[in-house]
C-alpha cells in the first residue's frame, strides 16, 4: 500500500531533490510529502527518503523523532494541536481543553475511535495575541471559547 | 607554525591544529567526552573548556584552532569552573548507579567527577528516565540509555569508520536518547570498538560485562595474533584477585594506538579470540611408548628427542614449522633443522586456511608471522606443507615434528589417520589440544603468545614485539626455550638466554633484521630492512 503511494511520489521527489545543492537538504520536504499522502511516517517512508537523499536511514529516523510535526503513528483525519503556552494559559485554555477532550473522548496523543480526530498538546504556536488558540489541520483558530470549539468540530465532522 | 603558551609552557605547534591537539602534544590532562582523535569533531559535550587570554569567555579546546601568541590555561579558576558547570549539566539526568555499573573504574564521568564534581548538585528536578536499560543491541554490545551523555562518538564511529551507520540520537532535548535503528542490530566486524570509545557505561562489552572490576586487571602490551595485520593490543589479565576465576587469566583484549598499523581500532574476530589462552590447553608432557601414555619430565623428553634426531637420516624426517610462532622461534628452527641437521623437508605454510578479508584491518592470512617465517626459513617458494604430507602418506618419512598445526583441520581426518599409520614417530609441540596432538607419540606443551616474549613480522614487514602478560602454565615451556635446550643437546651453542638474545643472533644472520633490536622496535614496531 505504502509502496504504491511512494512509487507515485518518485516523480515529484526527483524534482524536489533537484532543487537543492545537496541531496540531504531535501529530507524534511520529502518527509512532509510522504506523510501528507500516507498520514504518518512509516519505516518504508524513512527508507524511501533515505534512498532519495542518501542520508543513512538511522539519521532520517533522527530527524523524524526530533521534529514534532512528523507523526510516528497514525493520526486522525483531522489533527488538532492545542496550544498550552503561557499566553493561552493566562487566557484560560485549561477549561477549553478539558471541554475538547470530553467532547472527543480522547486524551493527549490519542485518536478518536472513528479515526476522525487526533489531539496533541503543543507548546507555544506563536499566536499569543489571540490566545487561547489551537491549530486544526493547517488552520489556526483563535480567541477560543467552548462554543467556538463545538462549531469547529462540527465543521470537520 | 604557531607559538602558543599552554599553562605557562611555551610551545611551537603546527598551524591550524586545534587547542586540544596542542594540549595532547604537551601531554597535559584535559577532560573530554565527545572528542576522539580518530573521529570528526562534534563539539557537543562541552567539557573541554579552556581559558584563552583576551577572549571574553572560555572556549572548547576541541573545536578552537590555535593562533599565534595564544595563551591557554587549562587549570585556571575560570577554566575549572566552566568544566565544573558543564559536568553538572551532563550529570543532570545521569543515574547514580556507579556501584552496579560495569564501567566503574574506567569511566570518564566518574573520573572527572572526582576532579571537578560539585558533590552537592544544584539540580532538584526529577531525572528524566530513558526507556532502555541494559538491553542487548547485538551479539557484542549492551546498551544502557540512561547512562549515555550523548557524546555521539559511537554515532560517528558507525558513520565514519565502519560506514555501517548503526547509531542515532532520537527525540529531542532531555528526551534525546541513543539507540540503533528500530528492529536492526549492531552487527559489524568492528562492533566491539564502540564499547572502547564510549566514555561512560552506556555501551558495554557483553563478553567482559561483570566478569571482573577493572581495578583488578593488569595490562601488558602485545600484538594480536589473529591475522597478518598485527594490530597493536593490550592483553588485560587478572592481576590481583586470588581464588577468583582461577582458570581464566586473560580477561579481555583492547586495541592499542599505532597510527601505522591499526590506529585506535581492532576487529571483533581478534578481540574475542583470546579464550584459547586459557581453554583447552595442553598442560602435560606426554610420551607414548608401546601404546602406553605416560607423563615425563622435560629433561627426559629433551634427551629422548635429541637421541632420535641424532640418529635420524636428514631426508627421512620432516619438520612442519608455523607462522604462528615468533621470529626468534623460527630462527632457532632454521638454525637447528636446516643448518645443523641439514633436513630437506621443512615447510610452514598450511594451504586453504585463508579467512575473510576487508579493506580496513582484516587480512585473509590468519597467521601473525607469515612474512617473518618466509624470510627466516628462506625456503625458496617451497613453504607449502602439502609435499611433506604426501611423502608422509606414502610412508617415506620416519619421523615428523609438527609445530602447532592441526593436520585434521587442514587435510582431513583420513589423511591424519593414514599419516599416523605410516609415520613411526610423530612429535607434536603446541598450546591447545586437537586431533593431531591426540595421536602424537610425544606431546610437548608450549605457551601462548600472552605468556612469552618475542616478535612477529606483519604483512608489511613491520617487526613488532609481543610481551609476557601472564606466567606460563606450570609444566609448559616456551618454544624458544625448548628449542634452545634441544639445540644445546645437538651440539649448537648459543650465548642466548632470552628471546632478546636470539633476536640479536637473528639480526646478525638475516639481512632483513639487520640493525634491529628490541630497544629500537620499542612499543610501535619497526619496518625491517628488506629491499
Amino acid at each position: 500500500m505504502n509502496r504504491a503511494i511512494l512509487n507515485q511520489l518518485d516523480v515529484e521527489a526527483e524534482k524536489v531533490v533537484a532543487k537543492y545543492d545537496q541531496k540531504k537538504a531535501a529530507t524534511l520536504t520529502l518527509l512532509h510529502m510522504a506523510q501528507d499522502k500516507v498520514g504518518y511516517v512509516t519505516p518504508e517512508i524513512e527508507a524511501w527518503v533515505s534512498k532519495w537523499t542518501e542520508v543513512p536511514v538511522v539519521h532520517v529516523h533522527e530527524v523524524v523523532t526530533f521534529y514534532s510535526m512528523y507523526h510516528k503513528k497514525p493520526a486522525g483525519k483531522t489533527h488538532i494541536r492545542f496550544c498550552t503556552g503561557t499566553s493561552c494559559a493566562l487566557g484560560g485554555y485549561e477549561k477549553i481543553l478539558s471541554h475538547l477532550k470530553k467532547k472527543l473522548n480522547i486524551q493527549n496523543g490519542e485518536v478518536t475511535k472513528d479515526g476522525k480526530f487526533s489531539l496533541e498538546e503543543a507548546e507555544c504556536l506563536c499566536a499569543c495575541e489571540c490566545a487561547p488558540m489551537m491549530q486544526v489541520g493547517d488552520k489556526y483558530h483563535m480567541d477560543l471559547t467552548e462554543k467556538k470549539v463545538d462549531q469547529i468540530l462540527d465543521a470537520h465532522k | 607554525m604557531a607559538n602558543i603558551t599552554i599553562d605557562g609552557k611555551q610551545v611551537t605547534v603546527k598551524d591550524g591544529i586545534t587547542i586540544i591537539e596542542a594540549i595532547d602534544q604537551v601531554k597535559t590532562e584535559l577532560p573530554r567526552y565527545c572528542y576522539h582523535p580518530g573521529l570528526s569533531i562534534a563539539g557537543n559535550c562541552r567539557i573541554c573548556q579552556v581559558e584563552v587570554e583576551k577572549m571574553p569567555r572560555t572556549v572548547i579546546a576541541c573545536n578552537t584552532r590555535v593562533a599565534e601568541g595564544m595563551v591557554i590555561h587549562t587549570q585556571s579558576a575560570k577554566a575549572k569552573e566552566s568544566q565544573q558547570v558543564v559536568l553538572e549539566f551532563l550529570l543532570a539526568n545521569h543515574p547514580l548507579d556507579c556501584p552496579v555499573c560495569d564501567q566503574a573504574g574506567e569511566c570518564k564521568l566518574q573520573d572527572y567527577y572526582m576532579d571537578y564534581g560539585l558533590y552537592d548538585s544544584k539540580f532538584n528536578e526529577q531525572k528524566v528516565k530513558k526507556t532502555k536499560k541494559a538491553v542487548s543491541i547485538g551479539p557484542t554490545i549492551m546498551l544502557d540509555q540512561e547512562r549515555c551523555i550523548l557524546c555521539s562518538r559511537c554515532v560517528r564511529f558507525g558513520d565514519e569508520i565502519t560506514k555501517t551507520h548503526d547509531f542515532g540520537i532520537f527525540n529531542r532535548g532531555d528526551h534525546a536518547e541513543l539507540n540503533i535503528y528500530p528492529g536492526q542490530e549492531l552487527n559489524n566486524k568492528y562492533s566491539g570498538n564502540v564499547a572502547d570509545i564510549c566514555p561512560v557505561g552506556a555501551l558495554t562489552d557483553k563478553d567482559f560485562r561483570f566478569k571482573m572490576r577493572v581495578w583488578y586487571l593488569g595490562s601488558q602490551e602485545s600484538v594480536c595474533p589473529g591475522c597478518s595485520r598485527g594490530c597493536n593490543i593490550k592483553v588485560e589479565y587478572e592481576k590481583s584477585r586470588p581464588y577468583h576465576l582461577k582458570n581464566e587469566r586473560v580477561m579481555r583484549l583492547k586495541p592499542r594506538e599505532n597510527m601505522d598499523v591499526n590506529k585506535w581500532w581492532m576487529c571483533d574476530e581478534g578481540r574475542y579470540a583470546y579464550k584459547s589462552i586459557d581453554q583447552n590447553r595442553i598442560q602435560k608432557l606426554i610420551s607414548k611408548e608401546n601404546g602406553v601414555s605416560s607423563e615425563i619430565s622435560w629433561q627426559k623428553a629433551l634427551e629422548k628427542i635429541a637421541g632420535l634426531l641424532k640418529n635420524a637420516k636428514p631426508s627421512s624426517w620432516a619438520v612442519l614449522a608455523s607462522p604462528q610462532y615468533t621470529n626468534e622461534e623460527l630462527h632457532l628452527k632454521k638454525k637447528l633443522f636446516k643448518d645443523q641437521l641439514k633436513w630437506t623437508h621443512i615447510a610452514f605454510y598450511a594451504p586453504g586456511q585463508e579467512g575473510s578479508e576487508d579493506n580496513f584491518l582484516i587480512k585473509k592470512d590468519k597467521n601473525p608471522n607469515s612474512a617473518g617465517a618466509a624470510q627466516i626459513l628462506n625456503l625458496n617458494g617451497a613453504a607449502d606443507m602439502t609435499p611433506v604430507i604426501e611423502k608422509a602418506k606414502r610412508g617415506e618419512l620416519e619421523g615428523l615434528i609438527i609445530f602447532g598445526h592441526d593436520l585434521e583441520k587442514i587435510y582431513g581426518a583420513e589423511t591424519l589417520k593414514l599419516i599416523r599409520q605410516k609415520v613411526k614417530t610423530i612429535i607434536y609441540e603446541g598450546t591447545n589440544n586437537n586431533p593431531t596432538s591426540a595421536v602424537a607419540d610425544m606431546v610437548l606443551p608450549g605457551v601462548s603468545y600472552a605468556e612469552k616474549e618475542g616478535t612477529f613480522t606483519n604483512f608489511e614487514g613491520r617487526v613488532q614485539r609481543i610481551r609476557k602478560a601472564v606466567e606460563p602454565i606450570p609444566g609448559t615451556l616456551p618454544t624458544w626455550d625448548f628449542l634452545l635446550n634441544l639445540s644445546g643437546l645437538l651440539g649448537l651453542s648459543y650465548k642466548a638466554l632470552r628471546p632478546e638474545h636470539i633476536f640479536e643472533d637473528l639480526a646478525k644472520d638475516n639481512q632483513a633484521f639487520q640493525d634491529l633490536n628490541y630497544k629500537k622496535i620499542g612499543h610501535q614496531g619497526m619496518v625491517w630492512n628488506k629491499k
